[in-house]
Formats: structure tokens, C-alpha cells, sequence
């Protein structure tokens, strides 16, 4: 009898599984069909009434350097312009950068609507995003409501955002040319004698080994002082210096040279990657480096007050430009403008472009006016300043055409970051932090980089999605111990390569090197 | 009588005790990180005894206290509505699920076991709470998602089941509702459940940032643990990431301005504690005293 119970509440388990389970097949169904429906008659009412849209902006940023109230005022000055200007409403989902992708990835997943959303290849992936029909495809509303953005955005940033012939994103005018280097604190460079590069392209560059004697000389002259930086790991910060444009990220093995972009070859392979992590692990055997860098670059706290310390000698971030001097001189606490030390030529790559990008949601209800919402962005100044440093005198004081004093206990300090709307070139900059004319500077360091060959090309990394994931995982597993010099390199890579190599890392190799030729055939 | 010390017990107690510095240590840091000036920080470094003392950071808060405070109100109000609520739902459904005389007792514990087992999903479980309840944005979302949790009903069942039904039947024989028996009866005994499973939700709610996550995005509503999240996580995720988010850096609070924070979030629990202890002792015992 028990037994035959037992059965029965088995059964009727199963059955109210497999119930949800269906359920939640249909449900997801019906919402769509119900959004639909409700989108449509949405769209009825707006035609009869004037109403005026509000359009939803998912964007990320600092959210906390704003309060409601602070939010409220300048939200209702964006929407009287706005109104003037396109005839409707913004809400701005500002969200912290360590929330935006599973915030994203939910909305998109749910169906929910949304009219511009920031994507990238680092954040809230743009390309698998696009392969999933998040994004409307806007070849036919940009001629119409974006053109500005089309007149002075460059014909082959498009090419960037652009998948099986269809444009799924609006790229943003931002720092998209990238070189190598690091910076070297006033005072030090001249008691070395480095006179420092200029930022003009491939134009007095260092070595390498350069920077290894620079460091050779102060662990010298300054005992138990590390002279490199360390925010980072070091390999990510040599791309250019070696010459390799990485085609599917870091972590996934597959690389083209400047000097031959046809073809293919593993990075991880080549003579570089192994000169490199000598170099590290003989660095950090040398003092240059912390003695736990494999473990020190992910302590950002720590990185933090280390560069403020007055022993902190030099800095580096992902390029070495004008403004990232002025970041060194904010983040170190230093008082001159330090020295450039440039170690590669500037080039311009397709990730330069899509690391900032703007798409209309597949469900926006008014796609043109989210059209015309960028291009405002990206040409109206008043707009764009507005978005990110709120009401003059209650949020900030302007000093000068471009420069502004932000008042820093208001309630909306600058909440949003301006590389990631539409044009950073119109953007003002803090008074006292960065040159006036910074952005001017920074168009002009883009403008002579080297464009890259296969600038637009995007691995489409479906068909060996198990390989990149394996690889993807080897690389991580030695990505601190290897790449941050706590291992030797002469026992540890070719153990790395033996695993890649089991992992698919050929078949990789070969996928993207059918795509590179596809993509160099059409061009 | 002179308590003797074996080395049973000696060895116990320093194995306790060095549990408890592994806990306390962690806490004590953010304190004296909360109470160190940057500067010494970048001299000295991290110390478990702050070179110098300063209380600029608790002073900021209160200075700028718009954003703080207000997730802090947020973080209260829902907490005490959430545990209140949840409490009365929870040990409800439990008290059903122990009377073996009551009918469907059995479904609702299959059903309450079902849902231990299996989950909405993530994106079903938005679209529902988003689109068919549209609670997207407000104060009851933060409370009714955590509302009933089938582990501490089961928890709280067998609580209750510990009651004698005689008891129960004395209490009809007396004259007495379900409703009175259930009030007067039941939940005076269920009093260290109550505490147990009270602060099992009340943490719960006071620490919870990821439905905040998923269904705010008005700052208003921002509950402290989310506001924490946002604050801590971003400077970390900039930080990793300043190879690409290289740009002008924002005005991020201070590490003593963080940790205050976390001082702040933490302290009202610290206080609860000790309230719940004396019930949750008593839990601890009454199994040994029964029979």
C-alpha cells in the first residue's frame, strides 16, 4: 500500500514538473504576443493623443554620485529640451558598471522594451547581443534621423558595428586609436636622462628592454623601492609593442601582425609570448615588480593608496595618451605633467571602435526618435553636458567653453562616464584636471594612427564555441601565475601549449583564418 | 567545587576561541580601516590598530547624508515590514503542515517541497514580476519576492511539530477556535522558532541587494546592501577594467568613507542579535527536555 503512495506522489510530482515546465513555455510565449499587442495599441494611443513618448536609456556609470532628487531636476531640464528639440521624454537607467551586464542580459532575455542601450566588447557584448536579435538592425534610419553622426562618423567605424550586412549599434567617437607605453613621474625620468616620447605616431619610441634598464637604475639608486607600476597585467598592456592585433580578445588564442595582417597565427605560440613572460618573471625576480604581482594586480585597494605613495614612480593605463597623463597626475597625487615613455605605434582596431556603442532595442517602440536621440547626443553640446554634469550653478560652475568646476557635494556629481555617449569631443572637461583642449589633442592623436587592414573584422566565434570556451578557461587558469611572472616560463608554457593545443586551439586558428580571408576578399 | 580543566576542554576552547578571532578580526578591520586616515594608509598600511585616529569618514556620512540615509530607511522599513510579514506567512503555512488531522496538510508539503526542489528560472521569474505583477520599481518588490522561503517553513514545521497535539485537544475542550488555539496556544510555545526563523529572514532581508539588483532602478528605493554593492563593486570593476574605462576618474568615496558605510550597515544586526539570543538558546534546548 505504502509503496503504491509512494508511487502516486512520485507521478504527481512528475506531472507538476514537467506542468511548469510548460507553463513556462507558454507563458513566455504569451508575453510576447501580450507585449505586442499592448505595444500596438501603445503606439494607436500616442498617434491619437499628443502625448508625448518617454524613451528609456540603459547606460553605465556611478549611480551613487546622484541622489533622486538630483536626478528629478536635471531629468526635467533634459526633457524641456528635448521636447523643444525632438518632441519627447528621457528616463536615464544609469547602473553601476558591476551590475549593467546581468541587468542587461535580464531586460534583453525578458523581452522588456528599451530604446538605447550602451554595448560593447567588454561589457554587456555587443556581437552576443546581436546574434541574439537584442538589437534593431538601423540601415534604414540612420540616413534619415542621424545625420550628423553619419556625415562625421568615419565610413569604416560603421564597418565595426555592422554583422551580416546589417548596422546593429551606433558607434561613439571616443579614444579608438590605441599605442603602449607608460608614464614616467617627472622628477625621475630627468634624473635618468629620458627625455620622454612625443605623441606623434611611431615617433622616438622605447624598448622594452629600455624600461628594463630604467627600472635596472632605480632599484638601484632607491633600495627597496618597486619601480613598475603594476595595475595590470603587463602582457594586456603590449599588444601594439608586439605587434598583434588580437582578434578575439586576450584570452582566446588567435592573432594577426601589423606587418601581415592575412594571416593568422597562435600568440601564444610565437616568440614574443615567451620573450615576454621572461621578461616579467625575470622582472619580478629583479625587484621591478611587486614581489606577489600574480596576486598584487587584483588588490585594486591596494594599487589605489600604492599610487599615491610618494615612492610611486611610474604609471599606465590601456594607451598612452594626453589624458591618461593628466589621469596619472590625479590618481598619483603628482605635481608636474610626467613623461611618456612610448613603446609602439598607434593603431587603430576594430575594438578601439567597439568599445563604445549605442544600439536601438529590438522592442523600442520609437526607434526613429531613439535615432534621433543619439545623434542629438552626439552633436549638441548642451545636451550631452547636461546628461553628465546636471544644472549649471546647482551641479557644477562653468569656467569655459569647455571647462566646468563640478561642485562635488551636489546631489548628480557626474554620474555618467562621457566615453560612452556618442562623442566624447564634445564633452567639457573638470576644470584643473585635464587641459582645456584635451578632446582637440585627443582627436589628433587618433587621427594619424595606423588604421588596421582588418579594421571592421569581428570573429564570429559560433561555430567553435566549445574551443574558445576551453581555451578561454586555460588562459585564465594561467593567466596570474604565467603572465605575472610567479612561474618559470621555461617549464610552464610549453605546458600551457600542450593544453591549448588539446583544447582546439588549431581548429581556432583555422576558423579564423577562413573568416579573415572571407572578410579580406569582400573588402 | 574547584572546576577542573582536562585537556578535553582546554583544547575545545582554544579551538572556539581561535574561531572566534577568524570571525572578529575581519570586522574589527573594517573598523579601524573606517577610523584611519588615507594618508597613513599609503604610509603604514593596513593595521588591525590604526596609527591615527580620525573620524572624518562617519562625519562625511552624516555631512552628506542624502543617499546613505536614505537606503538605510529603505533597508529598515523593509526589513521590518519583510520579517513581520514573513514570520506570519511562514509560520502560518508551517502550523498547516503540522497538523497531521488537517486534510490537505500532506499536498502543501508536497507542494512546499516541490518548490525547495525546483525554481522559476531567473527571466521567467522577472518577466512575472515585471510584466503580470508589475511591481518593477517599488517598495513591495523588495518584500514580497523574499517573503516565503520553503526552507524555513520546513524549519519552523518541525518547530512546531514538537507541540503535543494533546495539548491542542485540551485547548478544543476548552472551548477554544482554531484561531484562538493558533495564537494562544501555539505561537507562545513556537517562541524560540519564532526567533530562529525570524532571524533567519530578518538577515535575510537586511542583507539582500540582489532583488534590489533586478527590480530597481529609482535611487530612491536603492536598499543599503544594493547601495553597497553598487559603491564597492563599481570602484573594483573600474579599477580591473581601467583598461578601457580609462577616462577622467570619478570622485569615488574613500576606503574610510566605504568602510564607515559598512560599519553603519552592519551595526543595527550586531544589536538584533543578542535580542533573538535568549529565544535561540532556548531553541537549542528544547529538543534535549522533551519526553
Amino acid at each position: 500500500m505504502k509503496s503504491v503512495m509512494k508511487r502516486v506522489s512520485l507521478l504527481l510530482s512528475a506531472v507538476m514538473l514537467s506542468a511548469t515546465v510548460m507553463t513556462g513555455c507558454s507563458s513566455s510565449g504569451e508575453v510576447s504576443s501580450e507585449t505586442a499587442q499592448s505595444s500596438s495599441t501603445d503606439a494607436l494611443e500616442t498617434a491619437s493623443s499628443d502625448e508625448i513618448p518617454t524613451l528609456t536609456w540603459y547606460m553605465p556609470g556611478n549611480p551613487t554620485a546622484m541622489t533622486s532628487e538630483g536626478y528629478e531636476a536635471v531629468s526635467e531640464e533634459l526633457n524641456r529640451y528635448l521636447e523643444e528639440k525632438i518632441g519627447c521624454h528621457l528616463e536615464l537607467k544609469i547602473f553601476a558598471f558591476s551590475e549593467y551586464a546581468q541587468k542587461c542580459s535580464t531586460v534583453i532575455s525578458s523581452g522588456e522594451p528599451f530604446d538605447l542601450m550602451f554595448t560593447c566588447d567588454w561589457l554587456n557584448n555587443f556581437a552576443t547581443n546581436a546574434g541574439s536579435n537584442a538589437y534593431l538592425p538601423l540601415n534604414d534610419l540612420l540616413e534619415a534621423n542621424a545625420p550628423e553622426a553619419m556625415a562625421d562618423i568615419p565610413e569604416y567605424m560603421w564597418q565595426a558595428t555592422t554583422i551580416d550586412g546589417n548596422i546593429y549599434a551606433m558607434p561613439a567617437l571616443q579614444t579608438y586609436a590605441k599605442n603602449d607605453g607608460l608614464f614616467l613621474r617627472a622628477d625621475i625620468a630627468e634624473q635618468l636622462g629620458v627625455e620622454g616620447s612625443s605623441y606623434e605616431n611611431g615617433a622616438d619610441t622605447y624598448t622594452l628592454e629600455d624600461v628594463g634598464n630604467m627600472y635596472a637604475e632605480l632599484v638601484q639608486e632607491y633600495p627597496g623601492v618597486i619601480p613598475d607600476d603594476c595595475g595590470g597585467i603587463l602582457w594586456t598592456y603590449l599588444d601594439e609593442y608586439y605587434g598583434f592585433n588580437f582578434l578575439g580578445g586576450f584570452d582566446v588564442p588567435g592573432v594577426v601582425r601589423f606587418s601581415d595582417e592575412g594571416t593568422v597565427i597562435d600568440q601564444f605560440q610565437s616568440e614574443e609570448f615567451m620573450e615576454y613572460c621572461k621578461t616579467v618573471y625575470d622582472w619580478v625576480q629583479k625587484g621591478y615588480m611587486q614581489p606577489d604581482y600574480a596576486t598584487y594586480v587584483t588588490m585594486t585597494d591596494q594599487i589605489t593608496i600604492d599610487r599615491k605613495s610618494p615612492d610611486h614612480m611610474t604609471y599606465r593605463q590601456g594607451f598612452t595618451a594626453p589624458n591618461v597623463a593628466s589621469m596619472a597626475v590625479s590618481d598619483c597625487g603628482w605635481e608636474e605633467e610626467p613623461v611618456p615613455v612610448i613603446l609602439s605605434e598607434k593603431y587603430a582596431v576594430t575594438s578601439g571602435v567597439t568599445q563604445s556603442l549605442t544600439a536601438v532595442g529590438i522592442n523600442s517602440k520609437y526607434p526613429e526618435k531613439a535615432v534621433q536621440l543619439y545623434n542629438l547626443a552626439y552633436s549638441d553640446p548642451y545636451f550631452v553636458n547636461t546628461m553628465i554634469y546636471g544644472i549649471e550653478g546647482v551641479n557644477y560652475t562653468k569656467i569655459s567653453d569647455t571647462e566646468v568646476d563640478v561642485i562635488q557635494d551636489s546631489n548628480y556629481v557626474r554620474p555618467l562616464e562621457p566615453y560612452a555617449i556618442a562623442n566624447q569631443f564634445i564633452t567639457w572637461v573638470q576644470a584643473g584636471a585635464y587641459p582645456a583642449d584635451m578632446w582637440e589633442q585627443i582627436q589628433a592623436f587618433c587621427e594619424d594612427a595606423t588604421p588596421s587592414e582588418l579594421f571592421g573584422f569581428i570573429f564570429d566565434s559560433s561555430s567553435v564555441k566549445s574551443e574558445v570556451a576551453n581555451c578561454s578557461a586555460i588562459y585564465e587558469e594561467y593567466k596570474y601565475p604565467l603572465l605575472c611572472g610567479a612561474v618559470d616560463p621555461e617549464t610552464a608554457v610549453p605546458e600551457l601549449l600542450s593544453r591549448m593545443e588539446a583544447a582546439g586551439s588549431a581548429k581556432i586558428i583555422e576558423e579564423m583564418q577562413r573568416q579573415v580571408d572571407e572578410f579580406l576578399a569582400n573588402k | 567545587m574547584k572546576k577542573k580543566w582536562s585537556g578535553k576542554s582546554v583544547v575545545l576552547y582554544a579551538v572556539l576561541i581561535f574561531l572566534c578571532i577568524l570571525w572578529i578580526i575581519p570586522v574589527l578591520f573594517i573598523f579601524s580601516l573606517s577610523v584611519t586616515p588615507e594618508t597613513s594608509l599609503a604610509e603604514v598600511g593596513y593595521r588591525l590598530i590604526p596609527k591615527e585616529f580620525t573620524l572624518d569618514a562617519y562625519t562625511y556620512i552624516i555631512k552628506n547624508p542624502g543617499q546613505i540615509l536614505n537606503s538605510y530607511k529603505i533597508s529598515i522599513i523593509v526589513t521590518i515590514i519583510g520579517t513581520v510579514a514573513g514570520l506570519f506567512v511562514t509560520t502560518g503555512i508551517a502550523y498547516a503542515m503540522s497538523r497531521k488531522d488537517f486534510a490537505c496538510s500532506r499536498h502543501i508539503t508536497r507542494f512546499m517541497t516541490f518548490a525547495l526542489l525546483f525554481h522559476g528560472g531567473l527571466i521567467p521569474t522577472y518577466i512575472v514580476v515585471t510584466q503580470w505583477l508589475h511591481l518593477g520599481n517599488t517598495l513591495w518588490v523588495l518584500i514580497l519576492t523574499m517573503l516565503v522561503s520553503p526552507w524555513n517553513v520546513f524549519l519552523m514545521r518541525s518547530f512546531l511539530a514538537g507541540i503535543p497535539t494533546e495539548l491542542l485537544e485540551a485547548s478544543f475542550i476548552d472551548g477554544a477556535g482554531e484561531t484562538q488555539t493558533y495564537f494562544q496556544i501555539v505561537l507562545p510555545l513556537a517562541k524560540p522558532g519564532l526567533a530562529t526563523v525570524g532571524l533567519l529572514i530578518l538577515f535575510g532581508y537586511w542583507n539582500d541587494w540582489y532583488q534590489g539588483m533586478l527590480y530597481i532602478d529609482d535611487m530612491k528605493l536603492v536598499p543599503l546592501q544594493l547601495l553597497l554593492y553598487k559603491i564597492i563593486s563599481n570602484i573594483q570593476f573600474i579599477l580591473q577594467n581601467s583598461f578601457y574605462t580609462a577616462s577622467q576618474s570619478g570622485s569615488f568615496p574613500t576606503i574610510a568613507a566605504r568602510m564607515a558605510t559598512c560599519v553603519i550597515a552592519i551595526a543595527p544586526m550586531l544589536f538584533a542579535f543578542p535580542f533573538f539570543q535568549k529565544y535561540l538558546s532556548k531553541g537549542l534546548t528544547l529538543g534535549s527536555v522533551k519526553g
